[in-house]
């Protein structure tokens, strides 16, 4: 995502605005990658959530580390009290032998990751791991691999790393055929038409006017929300 | 430092029969006997070392002294010799209330050691609310910048990332902003140092001790900053941590007094809980060396010491891979009959171009070798420094430095070694 013109604006403030600062694109080669600001007291709660349902002995994240997403994590794995370990996404070996040795079950990954990842697992291992989290980079296809059919998945799609902007609950987690179906993440409010987001202000940080890709709802899920599915 | 009393009590409480069976196996406690209780100092240096190639062959769920949900972490770190990565759990987030003697922490940090949530504990007890940017090896200029943004004014860092970090902080300006660095994982060569300060003028640079299979790190804390006239790691044990020295060789327990060198054996955890260690360190070895500095230091009251290296080195760590000995010796195995596989590495942290890179000189068994030039960029060409990378493109993208290969001309310095840091 290229940075708005407002956050453009605030990135010379951001060292005297007490907070988290995660980057605005998922890509560290983006030209209009920019810092964006996050209360400190932020948790990743749509994660903490998935992995209380899953039920986690041990979470791999193998999210790039500039993403600035271990500490949130950590936070959600204690609430779910299972250990974090950190696997670089470009040593799969070292994944592998977490998932065989370490006392891992659970990967927090990528889309783009997941299917590798999955495929090098399954060659080495013979069997998957059944817990996954999947976040979806915001313009991407939000599909998962069809390796991970018969696990138990939970998918977030990101605006940029650490701002979920959907989520799913534990209804619409064991949904891992299909087109995925999705919340809308608390915290911000999302005009699933125009797909214009606009961040709540909290502490000393003011809200955001981002822009998400338009979304379709609105199925009412067993949880009681309304659903939504990526716009064709 | 820790008394006989706490190793004693140590030593009864990894060895109780409701325990997990690492120790009670190690020492040979059958099903019946109750906990090993030592009686004296005799005693307690009769209890067989255990080491990495020990705790490898048994599975992390039995190796866990508390309950599994209580864990924070788990960290790998290299295996012994063609094995697979060694798994460590950790539970504590404290161990660095030294850092305040050193600076007073009111900005963020940059930080690429692990791990990360328990330094930015660290920086939550000692200050208004700065938090941490997370240090991403493979994307440094992403990661400097966003540390520009937040106003960073420390790093704690792994030493081998000061080479990735300098370039881009020089290149943003911000080197003068950085008034604390701390340093783990490798010593800081002096030429390391005269970069550090080069690029950083305003920062006190210190260092730790620590090893990943040693929870709760550091080991040690810092007995001074490193200085231009003496630009030395001196450590000291740290409470919760009883420091013997042997000989790698003859295992034999040396005497802590000046200029003593020898291989590191910890035993981690001493203190009664709830400050106890997941899985609690019996008279482990580390296989570093260190050499003693002071048996009292007059600031401290305690003994120091550097730390010359690896008793013996499997690999060292290069920007972006790792050069494994055995990866050196399976390329010159495939050289042919002209060169033998017998071979001694030497490296050193070199300024290159206002870069701080490893220079590497590569002795090699070739009597029938005429042009070491060409036989040194054959074996850039095919040592893998990753999965899919070779040090030659490391070269081609101007990471590493060309390698120099020379005649090896055997000298008795007695166990040779194949991976030796030179001082620079």
């Amino acid at each position: 995502m290229i940075a708005s013109k407002q956050i453009q604006a605030i990135q010379d403030a951001l060292k005297s605005v007490p907070c988290r600062i995660v980057p605005t694109s998922f890509e560290a080669e983006d030209a209009g990658l920019a810092g964006f600001p996050i209360h400190p007291q932020w948790r990743w709660d749509s994660c903490a959530q998935a992995l209380f349902e899953l039920k986690p002995h041990g979470v791999m994240m193998r999210l790039p580390l500039f993403w600035q997403l271990e500490v949130p994590l950590w936070y959600a794995c204690r609430a779910a009290r299972a250990p974090i370990f950190l696997n670089d996404p470009e040593n799969i070996p070292v994944g592998v032998s977490a998932l065989q040795l370490g006392g891992m079950d659970t990967v927090v990954t990528e889309q783009r990751d997941a299917s590798t990842f999955a495929d090098c697992v399954q060659k080495e291992n013979g069997k998957l791991p059944q817990k996954w989290i999947v976040i979806h980079r915001a313009e991407d296809i939000w599909n998962i691999p069809a390796l991970l059919s018969d696990c138990k998945v939970a998918q977030e799609v990101h605006l940029f790393p650490g701002l979920p902007i959907l989520s799913q609950c534990p209804m619409l987690m064991v949904e891992t055929s299909g087109i995925p179906r999705f919340h809308i993440t608390k915290g911000n409010r999302y005009e699933p038409v125009t797909g214009n987001i606009e961040t709540l202000p909290r502490g000393g940080i003011p809200s955001f006017e981002l822009k998400a890709p338009p979304i379709t709802g609105g199925e009412l899920c067993a949880c009681g929300e309304l659903t939504y599915t990526q716009t064709v | 430092m820790s008394t006989f009393d706490d190793l004693s009590a140590l030593v009864e409480r990894v060895t109780a029969k409701d325990t997990p069976p690492l120790y009670r196996r190690h020492y040979g406690i059958d099903a019946h006997s109750g906990p090993l209780r030592i009686t004296d100092w005799n005693s307690w240096q009769s209890l067989p070392f255990i080491s990495k190639a020990i705790l490898q062959n048994i599975p992390i769920e039995e190796r866990i002294f508390i309950e599994w949900g209580d864990i924070n972490s788990i960290h790998a770190s290299s295996g012994t010799s063609g094995r697979p990565p060694h798994f460590s759990p950790w539970v504590r987030l404290d161990g660095y209330e030294y850092r305040t003697k050193f600076h007073t922490f009111t900005r963020p940090a940059l930080c690429s050691m692990p791990i990360h949530h328990q330094h930015e504990k660290f920086l939550d007890q000692h200050s208004v609310s700065p938090k941490l940017i997370v240090f991403d090896p493979r994307r440094a200029r992403t990661s400097v910048e966003l540390a520009r943004l937040a106003g960073v004014d420390s790093l704690f860092i792994f030493t081998g990332h000061l080479a990735l970090i300098g370039p881009e902080a020089e290149r943003l300006g911000i080197g003068a902003d950085i008034r604390f660095i701390e340093l783990a994982g490798e010593s800081c060569s002096r030429s390391l140092y005269n970069y550090a300060k080069r690029i950083f003028p305003n920062a006190i640079v210190v260092s730790f001790y620590g090893a990943t299979e040693v929870e709760n790190p550091p080991i040690t804390y810092p007995c001074r900053p490193l200085s231009d006239a003496e630009p030395l790691e001196v450590h000291h044990p740290r409470e919760g941590y009883y420091i013997e020295l042997i000989n790698p060789d003859t295992r034999e327990l040396l005497k802590i007094q000046p200029e003593t060198e020898g291989e590191i054996v910890i035993t981690a955890d001493t203190t009664r809980p709830p400050k106890q260690a997941v899985s609690p360190l019996v008279r482990y070895r580390t296989g570093d060396m260190a050499r003693v500095f002071q048996d009292t230091c007059p600031t401290h009251g305690t003994w120091s010491f550097t730390m010359p290296g690896r008793v013996e080195m499997d690999f060292i760590k290069i920007p972006g891979g790792i050069l494994r000995a055995e990866e050196i010796e399976r390329v010159l195995r495939n050289l042919g009959e002209g060169v033998s596989d017998m071979f001694e590495l030497h490296f050193k942290e070199v300024e290159h171009e206002g870069a701080i890179k490893i220079g590497i000189t590569l002795l090699l068994e070739a009597p029938n070798v005429v042009d070491f030039e060409k036989l040194a960029r054959e074996i850039e060409r095919c040592t893998r420094v990753g999965a899919a990378f070779t040090y030659a493109e490391g070269i081609e993208r101007g990471m590493y430095l060309p390698i120099f290969c020379d005649a090896y001309k055997p000298i008795y310095r007695g166990k040779r070694k194949r991976m030796i840091r030179d001082s620079s």
